[in-house]
């Protein structure tokens, strides 16, 4: 509860003495919850969303079509259970037309559970496990990010495209773990690469990686892949240099192992890293220039993947949102399901991802990945550089939508 | 053969890690009966104390030297202003101080994200290594020289460790405490400052633990709380109060995970616990623990 701001409280405030002054006025304020794990081992992905939030609510004056945007912030904490209490409360007593945000799949499966009970929109905006828009598909439930198969396949298929014929998988032993796994060997050996090690430690126990690095180094395989966040990614990329393994076997991964709020406690043996990431600040197609400069103006700094995300989730929202009520004569649809409907129609071409569209699992596509190396920047600090694009892979089959 | 060599490098530096982290503990335990399980919270102040220390001297050995010391100042004063005069008012049960500084390590861990993340925007942290040791050796593979540098660290401070409480004056007055605190106090020696500046020493062992930690590993709002139950498990392992116990403890369990993790990694989570169950069943007083008084 530590982001209760004052923001929230002042609107709630505001769109109280309306409602008691002129009811009128007080449906003309649509209320959107914005759920994520604030606190937690996610706080720093929940404010890179909760800020492209506020980007994307500036950008429309806080409007949608015609009507005032109120925006709920809870905190999930990182835990099923409270997600499922905030988003019962959001539902219930602050009555919300739809909610997003989300990082966490666990908190993402369970409020799906919840969107489609209580038939009350739900648009993850992280929460990347396959099974939240496969196995738990619901006409109430969508998702902006992408989900570990599209991204891993894509990137196991152009690793083993560019020769790299062994690999040694190494990632934390739990759901999102195994996932990553199986996306990255779907894609890897459908493509004439072998995965000769799955090394999967015990996820926030793990003290040392020094066996894990040293069993890796014995199957001479020709790179690692890796899945790991957080303290856990600073202690691989870390170790893994101190082994001398740099040249012989590079470490490679998704944007999260190479993540820029880790650069600065890696101290360097990031670079030269390459990974691959659904979005950078290194693009320049104009629609990220925009976004960029954009974000640079309201906060002094560069966006990162997990801003691009968050941008993604409100702006699908927004315009969902806009497309559902002018669909329905200016008003908020009766059934929820109208504003999923409108959201998987959307074609979202000026995302800074690149287009983004939705499949009829309403989960978010986008055209290509990309492939970034950290390199010295024109003022000496570590930047992204773009050196490859790559095809976007599949999501796995499984959603038998109501 | 080589592989499982260095599976024992590796092994004996995880467990001088762990043995700076119980050492303090289990002199605490010993002397005081305090079981201090705001210990992890000394272990993240030294750790977040260094790195402070570090960005403003840029350099390791500085923040090594200072930075476990906020971590002995805030031990002597916990002990001596707080944990102290409530022992004296009789709230001598050990639940009653393990709750205490089980809620001082939470406190700390709020104190400490407020600080860092919520007004400095620093999530994840570590202090660099020195020039010497943050690159690597060729002794059969590229070894990290850091590594060797924790070995060798550890295998001091357990020495010195012992030398002081066996060797020493300040030793035999704090084994007299342990022993019989009232007839130590009859003899003309201030037993709580004593107290203090053991319960201080321990957690500057934390603290240097911390910072040990802040270069090799990561620095980051969970540390505190990771490292805690291994300690906790090296202190009943080893006996609570042993020093000696606490080093062979400490060996058992870095032995046990590292190995575990190489050769049999499904065991991983758990074999350190199916060593503990062990031990408390088979030896509830750990390796060179003392059976419990019976006066």
């Amino acid at each position: 509860m530590k982001q209760t701001n004052k923001f929230t409280s002042l609107v709630a405030g505001v769109g109280l003495f309306a409602a008691a002054s002129t009811p009128a006025f007080a449906q003309d304020t649509v209320k959107v919850g914005l759920l994520t794990d604030f606190s937690g081992v996610f706080a720093q992905l929940a404010k890179d969303v909760e800020d492209a939030w506020m980007l994307a609510y500036d950008e429309r004056d806080g409007m949608v079509a015609g009507h005032k945007i109120e925006i709920i912030k809870e905190d999930s904490e990182n835990s099923p259970q409270v997600g499922v209490q905030k988003a019962n409360k959001l539902i219930k007593s602050d009555d919300v037309a739809i909610f997003g945000g989300v990082i966490s799949s666990g908190v993402g499966i369970a409020l799906a559970g919840v969107a489609d009970k209580e038939k009350v929109p739900f648009v993850a905006g992280f929460a990347i496990a396959d099974p939240l828009t496969g196995k738990f598909c619901s006409p109430y439930v969508a998702r902006t990010s992408f989900s570990a198969n599209a991204l891993q396949a894509g990137t196991g298929a152009y690793w083993a495209n560019k020769g790299i014929k062994t690999a040694v998988f190494m990632g934390p032993d739990y759901a999102a773990g195994q996932a990553m796994l199986a996306g990255f060997k779907n894609g890897f050996e459908a493509a004439g690469g072998e995965v000769v090690l799955e090394e999967l430690t015990p996820f926030g126990k793990t003290k040392d990686w020094g066996p894990s690095l040293l069993k890796a180094q014995q199957t001479g395989a020709d790179m690692i892949y890796t899945f790991y966040a957080g303290s856990e990614a600073v202690q691989v990329v870390k170790q893994h240099a101190a082994f001398g393994m740099q040249e012989s076997m590079p470490l490679r991964g998704a944007m999260w192992i190479y993540d820029e709020a880790l650069w600065d406690a890696m101290g360097g043996v990031q670079m030269n890293a390459i990974h691959v990431t659904n979005y950078t600040n290194a693009l320049d197609t104009e629609a990220s220039e925009r976004f960029e400069k954009a974000f640079m103006d309201k906060y002094g700094r560069l966006p990162v993947a997990s801003n691009a995300m968050g941008y993604t989730n409100a702006v699908a929202i927004f315009d969902a949102l806009e497309d559902a009520i002018e669909a329905n004569g200016g008003e908020l649809p009766e059934d929820g399901a109208a504003i999923i409907d409108a959201l998987s129609a959307l074609k979202l071409d000026n995302d800074p991802r690149g287009p983004v569209h939705f499949n009829d699992d309403h989960n978010a596509m986008q055209e290509e990945l990309y492939m970034v190396q950290i390199v010295e920047g024109e003022d000496g600090k570590p930047t992204h550089k773009l050196i490859d694009t790559l095809p976007y892979g599949e999501d796995l089959p499984g959603c038998e939508m109501q | 053969m080589t592989f499982f060599l260095f599976n024992l490098l590796n092994g004996l530096q995880l467990s001088m890690l762990i043995f700076l982290m119980a050492v303090g503990l289990t002199v605490i335990f010993g002397l005081m009966d305090i079981l201090n399980l705001a210990h992890g919270a000394f272990y993240m102040v030294g750790a977040y104390f260094g790195y402070v220390v570090f960005q403003t001297t840029e350099s390791f050995w500085i923040s090594l030297l200072i930075g476990p010391l906020l971590s002995l100042a805030l031990g002597f004063l916990l002990q001596y202003y707080v944990l102290q005069p409530l022992i004296d008012r009789g709230r001598t049960a050990h639940l009653d101080m393990a709750l205490l500084t089980f809620g001082l390590l939470f406190f700390t861990i709020g104190l400490v994200d407020l600080i860092f993340f919520e007004t400095l925007g620093l999530t994840f942290m570590s202090i660099d290594k020195p020039a010497g040791l943050g690159s690597y050796i060729d002794i059969g593979i590229m070894y990290p020289t850091y590594r060797l540098f924790v070995i060798a660290l550890g295998l001091i401070v357990a020495l010195a460790v012992w030398l002081l409480l066996d060797r020493t004056v300040i030793g035999a007055v704090v084994r007299a405490g342990v022993d019989d605190r009232e007839m130590v106090r009859a003899m003309g020696v201030n037993i709580y400052l004593v107290f203090a500046c053991v319960f201080g020493l321990g957690c500057w062992l934390a603290g240097l633990a911390g910072v040990v930690a802040g270069a090799g590993l990561s620095i980051d709002i969970n540390m505190g709380v990771q490292i805690l139950i291994p300690t906790l498990v090296v202190v009943v392992l080893g006996g609570l109060g042993s020093v000696k116990g606490c080093f062979f403890g400490a060996l058992i369990v870095g032995m046990t995970e590292t190995l575990s993790q190489a050769y049999v990694p499904a065991l991983a989570l758990f074999a350190t616990y199916l060593l503990l169950a062990a031990m408390l069943i088979f030896r509830p007083q750990g390796f060179f623990g003392r059976a419990p008084k019976t006066v």
